[in-house]
């Protein structure tokens, strides 16, 4: 079976999270400091100049935490947040069928984006599973013969057993 | 394309933080360049200003305690606090408005007002003549006396506020007379004579 989680995974969005979170905040504290430091050269001849600076940082430092911790970080915690769902509880199902996988993947709020995921088999109804849709383009095309361990209804590992037509 | 979707959902978090950092900003930077009206002069003026920061750093760096700083403001500034003209020290005012903002003016110091054409109110000299239309003055590089464009160049006079705190002859309380200097000083930019 082909693991699609490394383990070094969480240790490595922890990591990427923190820098996101430090560069960020950083921006912020380095713009903020400039607008202190220009706010201190103050005079009348110069006020209008300083304050299109002061207003040109602030909105530059804020709009680099927001756009940091907003897209970077968040994304970095939601996969925290996943990787330490699947890794409380050992309980890993298997199951086999052909892979058929949904068209849309479906963001969870303040989470990861997932794919639903369905196995057919010819003798029994199809299991559905969930697959981190980032994780998507490591499992086989649509039609492969599969064999997977899945943790709380999220695919973990895979077996390719037969090829799609 | 993933990616600009999601920018464009945090797009009224960076609208409110740059709206924010305006408020924000421009209430600290008013706290820098103002400071209470024991502590400085403001000179209103009934025309555009376009040098007002050049005639703020030179009149400023006259100043001398208890002022710390000069303001100089049109009177398009009342809409933003009408206060600050009813309790400017000194007001240069045009001819054509000088009855409507008569209650304004405080009576110019006698010693003062022996020389110089004066406009009086009552028969006390209220306001000294410092632009006469069409001649250029060294007030003139600060102030633009032709706006607002349809009424043209004009007379204008110098007036003391009635309610300043430096001008001391106004009210006994008040021990500086750092307004008359002031006044005194600009009617010297123009060549108006007082003495």
């Amino acid at each position: 079976m082909t693991s699609i989680y490394p383990a070094d995974e969480l240790s490595r969005f922890d990591r990427q999270a923190r820098r996101y979170l430090t560069g960020g905040l950083g921006a912020l504290a380095v713009c903020l400091a400039g607008c202190a430091a220009v706010c201190t050269q103050v005079r009348p001849l110069t006020a209008g100049t300083c304050f299109m600076i002061v207003i040109g940082l602030n909105t530059l430092g804020g709009w680099a935490m927001i756009l940091l911790v907003g897209l970077g970080y968040r994304d970095a915690r939601a996969e925290c947040r996943h990787l330490r769902h699947l890794g409380n509880g050992n309980e890993t199902e298997e199951a086999a069928g052909r892979l058929r996988t949904d068209a849309h993947a479906a963001a969870i709020p303040g989470g990861i984006t997932v794919l639903g995921v369905r196995l057919e088999s010819e003798d029994g109804p199809a299991v559905r599973l969930r697959v981190n849709a980032r994780k998507r383009a490591l499992l086989p095309p649509d039609g492969a013969l599969v064999r997977v361990s899945s943790r709380k209804g999220y695919i973990t590992a895979f077996e390719v057993l037969h090829e799609a037509d | 394309m993933k990616l600009i979707k999601r920018i464009f959902r945090l797009t009224p978090m960076l609208i409110t933080w740059a709206m924010l950092g305006v408020l924000f900003w421009g209430f600290v930077f008013t706290r820098i360049t103002d400071t209470d009206r024991a502590h400085k002069i403001v000179l209103c003026v009934d025309a555009q200003v376009p040098g007002a920061a050049e005639l703020e750093t030179r009149m400023t760096g006259l100043a001398r305690d208890p002022i710390r700083l000069v303001r100089v403001l049109p009177f398009s500034y009342a809409m933003m606090d009408a206060s600050t003209l009813t309790d400017a020290d000194l007001l240069i005012v045009r001819d054509t408005n000088l009855e409507r903002y008569a209650d304004w003016f405080a009576p110019w110091p006698e010693r003062l007002s022996t020389a110089g054409r004066f406009w009086a109110r009552d028969g006390v000299p209220c306001g000294l003549l410092i632009h006469t239309a069409g001649h250029a003055d060294d007030l003139s590089a600060y102030i633009d006396y032709a706006q607002p464009p349809q009424d043209g160049d004009a007379d204008y006079y110098l007036c003391i506020g009635a309610h300043s705190l430096h001008t001391g002859e106004n009210d006994a309380k008040n021990a500086d007379d750092i307004g008359i200097f002031y006044a005194e000083w600009l009617a010297g930019l123009t060549g108006a004579v007082l003495k």
